[in-house]
């Protein structure tokens, strides 16, 4: 008897995980692919490995290029305005946000510090450096800033957050290393897998028109929302191929009729959901064509609505219209 | 007595032979210009940049290249310097990865 119980467990076992990794047949959305730049050669704007990317308040778009080690400022159209970085001021350029009062933020992966520029490029000051510490790093992949200028960090190997002023200082910090064993993760829409506040490489970061924290905690392949003093709030995802699921969460960015957009790395799509985390929609899948992606890492969307990814296996931003999302 | 003695000749004559091989091959890991770690995984920025990261900051490790399609991450040596199989298996494994394979100088196509 218990062998017939064991093996109808066992049955029922690999059927959810069979359904987790089947792609689910969903009518995807056509994706409003507007225009695309980056990918062909050019002295002004062409982009290496770009990485992340935000629209200012003057509605320009920054991108951060990591191989290049460079930011780059085009208009919403992709016409190239500025650069500007080296290899004096920049190792690995990764995350990039911007203050509502114009102030560019960068973070530096492999120096493991934050850098503060004006919206032309003019460095102003920097902070932080190599550890485990307060106010140290291990990869600080991304940042995001709220309305009251104060900045908020991924230390990416330090699995954690970092909150800081507009100025460097030190305020707190949350979270530690926990992985989501991968069992759990797919089938956490039966048993809730737990492990709040706990991350396992957290890429990106993005605070919401409320005020709200968004983490992509990537390799747990989920998103975790917290308040500003870093309580947990809510999360949703889990690991898989069909809507609502991911495969590495990457960028994050919010609409203006209050979606939030969030890039699914390995499955090559941007996903949309509601503020609660209700899958709504999607669109992209693996190639090279408009509204194809190689590995999207960052997301942007300008006043108008419409949504800029960052397509960094194909070298390129593609703009999406965002009147239909 | 004989045989004993033939048998200890034969030795000596291999130990001979094989004496120069070894050699090289450590040379070969001791100055290899370039040293190339299969990496298994090796598919999106957020890990592939830590990997080069840790790689870089090895003593005797000038230039890092990581070739995300095939999972391999090749390491140009300083002249003169060496870098050892245990700081390498580490760094890849501070970078949260398992090396695969180790192939001192350029790897076959």
């Amino acid at each position: 008897m218990k062998t017939k119980y064991r093996s109808m467990l066992s049955f029922f076992t690999f059927f959810l995980l069979f359904l987790s990794l089947v792609r689910c047949a969903e009518t995807k959305a056509i994706s409003d692919f507007v225009i695309s730049w980056g990918a062909e050669k050019s002295d002004r704007g062409q982009l290496d490995e770009p990485f992340d990317a935000v629209v200012g308040p003057k509605g320009h778009l920054y991108v951060t290029d990591a191989r290049q080690q460079k930011v780059l400022k085009f208009d919403t159209d992709g016409k190239f305005v500025l650069q500007w970085g080296d290899a004096k001021r920049f190792e690995k350029p990764t995350g990039i946000t911007v203050s509502e009062d114009g102030f560019v933020y960068v973070s530096d992966y492999d120096n493991d510090h934050i850098l503060k520029f004006k919206s032309d490029g003019t460095f102003i000051k920097q902070w932080g450096r190599s550890g485990e510490g307060e106010g140290e790093f291990d990869s600080p992949s991304s940042l995001a800033v709220d309305a009251a200028g104060n900045v908020y960090v991924t230390d990416l190997y330090n699995h954690r957050i970092q909150k800081f002023t507009s100025e460097g200082t030190f305020l707190l910090s949350w979270g530690k290393e926990g992985k989501v064993n991968n069992m759990r993760s797919v089938l956490n829409f039966i048993f809730d897998e737990g492990s709040e506040n706990l991350f396992y490489y957290p890429a990106k970061i993005a605070v919401s028109p409320k005020g709200e924290v968004y983490v992509s905690d990537s390799y747990n392949n989920r998103v975790q929302v917290f308040d500003q003093a870093g309580r947990f709030l809510r999360k949703w995802g889990g690991m898989g191929f069909w809507g609502g699921r991911f495969r590495v969460a990457s960028g994050i960015a919010f609409g203006p009729k209050g979606h939030v957009y969030i890039a699914d790395f390995y499955n090559n799509r941007v996903q949309i959901f509601n503020a609660e985390g209700k899958y709504l929609d999607q669109w992209g899948d693996e190639g090279t064509e408009p509204g194809q992606f190689e590995g999207p890492t960052g997301l942007a969307v300008d006043q108008d609505g419409d949504i800029y990814v960052v397509d960094w296996g194909n070298h390129r931003i593609q703009k999406f219209s965002g009147n239909k999302k | 007595m004989e045989i004993e003695k033939r048998s200890r000749l034969l030795l000596v004559m291999m130990l001979m032979l094989i004496a120069p091989l070894l050699t090289q091959s450590a040379k070969a890991e001791e100055m290899s210009a370039e040293i190339s770690i299969r990496v298994d995984g090796l598919t999106c920025p957020f890990c592939a940049y830590g990997l080069e990261k840790k790689l870089k900051r090895l003593d005797g490790a000038e230039k890092i290249h990581i070739d995300i399609e095939k999972g391999i991450a090749h390491i140009q040596v300083v002249e003169g310097k060496k870098v050892e199989e245990k700081d390498l298996k580490q760094a890849v494994e501070d970078a949260g990865f398992t090396a695969k394979d180790i192939i001192y100088g350029r790897p076959q196509k």
